[in-house]
C-alpha cells in the first residue's frame, strides 16, 4: 500500500489528520516510490518494499535506528543506487535509466553523511569548484559562494585551507557545497552529525531556507526533536521497512504520544540514537572510504557504503 | 556546463595544488640534475657520434634526462585519484554533471603542462652544465608535442592505474615496476646502436625512445621528427586517454 500525506501512525493504519499543506507547488510529487526493495549481495536486505509518494516543496524527516536503511533510502533516491525491486521516479525522473540519471545530477543536492572535502583547497576554491562542475555561470559564482559562506556562517574562513578547519566548519563546508546548484530535491544524510548546538541550528535553519524557496528537503536524522518541529513529514523506518509515513502532528494524535521521540520508541522498540554524535555512534561501526566488507547492518546504513555500491545499469 | 570550461576548472585546482607543495616541485628538478651531472661527469668521454656529426655525451644526455622527467612525473599523475579516492572528493565531483571525460582532461592536461615546463627547466639545466645545443623552432614544436603525447599517455596509465588501485601502495610499486624499464630500454641514456641486437628491437617501440629521439633530433640539429611515429603517439595516448576514462566513470558507478 502507497503511503500518502493522509497516511500514518502504525504501518498498517490511517492517521486521521492531514499533513500541513507543503510550500511550493506541489502538484506533481518530488519522488514516487512503488514497491521499492534493496538487497546486498549474500542477500541481506538494506530496504523491503517502500512505497512512498514524497510531496515537492515539503521537509521531510527519515528516522530509524542504525543500520535501518535510512542512508539507503536517500541513495536511492539520489540515483546513486538501483532498487532491486519495484520502481521509483524522483521530480519526474527515471534513476534506472542513464539520462534519467544525469539529468537528476543537475537537480538533487545529495549529502552522504561522510564528510567530502580536499583538504588542500580553501573553502573559496571548494565552493568555486564545484559549483563550477554544477555549471553555474562564472559571473554568478562570487556572489554565490559569498552567500553562502554568509549563510553557514564560513566568511571569514573561506581563504583558510580546509585542513585547518575544526571538524564541525569542515561539516558546514560540505553541507553549503551541496546548495551550489540550488537543488531543487535536498537529500541530507544526518546533517547535523559531529555539530554543536549552534550548528544543528544552522542545518535547521537551511532546510527552513530550502522549503521556503521551494524546494523538497529529505533530512536522514537522530534528531527527532528537530525534526517534529521542523518537518512537515516524518518516515520512521526500522529493519529495511517503513514503519510510518505521516506528518509529525497526525503521528502523535495516531500513537497518542506526547512527542515525535515517543512514537518512535513505540515503533522501534528502542529510544534514538543521541543526536549529536559523529559518523561513529551507538555500536554501528561503518567502515572506512576504503572498507569493503562492511557489516550487513552497517552497510545498509552507510550512505557512503550505498553511494559506492552497484549502481543502477 | 561546457566540457573546456569543466576541464578548465579541474585544471587550475591541479596546478594550484601543485604549486602549494615547493618542496615536492623542487626536489622533481633535483633528481634530473643529479641525472645530468652525475651521468654527464661519468661518460664525459663517451665516444658519440650522431647523424655522422661527434657530440658531448651530456649534450646527448640533457633531452634524455628531460623526457625522463616528464616519464617520472607523468608516472604520478595518478596519485592525485588516489587522495581525492581516499577524502571522498572523487566521488563528489564525479556526482557532478560534469563529465568524467572533462574532468580528466583538465587534469591530465594540467599535468602535461606542468611537465613541458619542467622539461624546458631541465633542458637549460643541461645547457648550464655544458650541454650544447642547436635547434630549429619547428622542429622543437614537433618535437614537444611529441612529448606531450607521450606524457599524456603515461599519465592515462598512471591514471587508469590509480583508479583500479584506489591505494598509495600499489601505485607506489606502478611507479617503480614500470618507469626504470622503461627508461633502460629506451634510447634517453644510451644510443640504441650501442645495444645489444635483441633490446634494439624492443627500444624501437620504446614511446619514450619516439619521445626522446624526436626531442634531440630537433634540439642537437634543428631536424624535425617524422610524422609517422608521432601519430602513433597520438593513437596510444588517445587510446590510453579513452581506457582511463572508461575507469573513470566506471569508478563513478562504484
Amino acid at each position: 500500500m502507497t503511503k500518502t500525506l493522509a497516511e500514518g501512525g502504525a504501518p498498517t493504519a490511517s492517521a486521521s489528520a492531514p499533513a500541513p499543506a507543503p510550500a511550493g507547488p506541489a502538484a506533481a510529487g518530488a519522488a514516487a516510490l512503488r514497491g521499492v526493495a534493496r538487497t546486498w549481495p549474500g542477500g541481506v536486505t538494506a530496504l523491503a518494499g517502500a512505497d512512498l509518494e514524497l510531496p515537492r516543496g515539503a521537509a521531510v524527516a527519515v528516522a530509524g535506528p542504525n543500520g535501518s536503511g535510512k542512508s539507503t533510502l536517500l541513495a536511492l533516491l539520489a540515483g546513486r543506487l538501483a532498487p532491486s525491486a519495484g520502481s521509483l521516479t524522483v521530480l519526474g525522473l527515471d534513476p534506472a535509466h542513464r539520462r534519467g540519471r544525469r539529468a537528476l545530477r543537475r537537480r538533487v543536492g545529495y549529502l552522504p553523511q561522510e564528510v567530502a572535502l580536499d583538504p588542500e583547497m580553501t573553502g573559496a576554491e571548494t565552493l568555486a569548484l564545484l559549483a563550477a562542475l554544477h555549471g553555474v555561470p562564472r559571473r554568478r559564482r562570487r556572489a554565490q559562494a559569498a552567500g553562502l559562506a554568509a549563510a553557514w556562517g564560513l566568511d571569514e574562513h573561506l581563504k583558510r585551507r580546509v585542513e585547518t578547519y575544526s571538524g564541525g566548519l569542515k561539516r558546514r563546508l560540505h553541507l553549503a557545497g551541496g546548495e551550489v546548484h540550488e537543488p531543487e530535491l535536498l537529500l541530507l544524510d544526518e546533517p547535523t552529525a559531529g555539530l554543536d548546538p549552534a550548528g544543528r541550528e544552522l542545518v535547521w535553519r537551511r532546510v527552513a531556507d530550502h522549503r521556503a524557496r521551494g524546494a523538497t528537503v529529505v533530512v536522514a536524522t537522530h534528531d527527532l526533536d528537530a525534526a517534529g518541529r521542523r518537518c512537515d513529514l516524518a518516515v520512521i523506518v526500522a529493519r529495511g521497512r517503513v514503519l510510518a509515513f505521516a506528518s509529525p502532528a497526525s503521528l502523535l494524535v495516531a500513537h497518542s504520544a506526547p512527542d515525535l521521540t515517543a512514537v518512535y520508541t513505540r515503533l522501534t522498540g528502542a529510544p534514538p540514537e543521541p543526536s549529536n554524535g559523529g559518523a561513529r555512534r551507538g555500536g554501528s561501526r561503518k567502515a572506512g572510504r576504503n572498507g569493503r566488507a562492511l557489516e550487513a547492518g552497517d552497510r545498509a546504513e552507510s550512505g557512503e557504503a550505498a553511494a559506492r555500491g552497484e549502481n543502477a545499469p | 556546463m561546457s566540457a573546456p570550461g569543466v576541464a578548465l576548472a579541474v585544471a587550475l585546482r591541479t596546478w594550484r595544488k601543485t604549486f602549494r607543495r615547493p618542496v615536492v616541485l623542487t626536489f622533481s628538478f633535483v633528481q634530473p640534475l643529479m641525472w645530468m651531472l652525475f651521468f654527464g661527469f661519468l661518460f664525459q668521454r663517451y665516444p658519440l657520434e650522431l647523424y655522422s656529426v661527434g657530440v658531448s655525451y651530456v649534450s646527448f644526455l640533457a633531452p634524455g634526462v628531460a623526457a625522463m622527467t616528464v616519464l617520472f612525473g607523468a608516472s604520478q599523475a595518478g596519485i592525485a585519484f588516489v587522495r581525492d579516492h581516499q577524502t571522498g572528493f572523487l566521488a563528489r565531483m564525479l556526482g557532478t554533471p560534469a563529465g568524467a571525460g572533462a574532468q580528466l582532461a583538465g587534469k591530465l592536461g594540467a599535468d602535461v603542462a606542468r611537465l613541458l615546463a619542467q622539461a624546458v627547466a631541465v633542458l637549460a639545466l643541461g645547457a648550464a652544465v655544458g650541454a650544447r645545443f642547436d635547434p630549429a623552432a619547428g622542429a622543437v614544436v614537433m618535437a614537444f608535442a611529441g612529448l606531450a603525447l607521450f606524457a599524456l599517455a603515461f599519465g592515462a596509465v598512471s591514471c587508469a592505474v590509480a583508479l583500479l588501485a584506489r591505494a598509495p601502495e600499489p601505485m607506489s610499486t606502478f611507479v617503480h615496476v614500470v618507469n626504470m624499464p622503461l627508461l633502460f630500454t629506451s634510447s634517453a641514456l644510451v644510443p640504441a646502436r650501442q645495444m645489444p641486437d635483441w633490446l634494439q628491437g624492443l627500444v624501437a617501440w620504446n614511446p619514450l625512445t619516439i619521445a626522446v629521439d624526436a626531442l634531440r633530433a630537433a634540439l642537437l640539429f634543428g631536424i624535425p621528427p617524422r610524422p609517422e611515429p608521432l601519430v602513433g603517439l597520438a593513437l596510444l595516448a588517445a587510446a590510453l586517454f579513452w581506457l582511463a576514462a572508461a575507469l573513470l566513470r566506471w569508478a563513478e558507478r562504484r
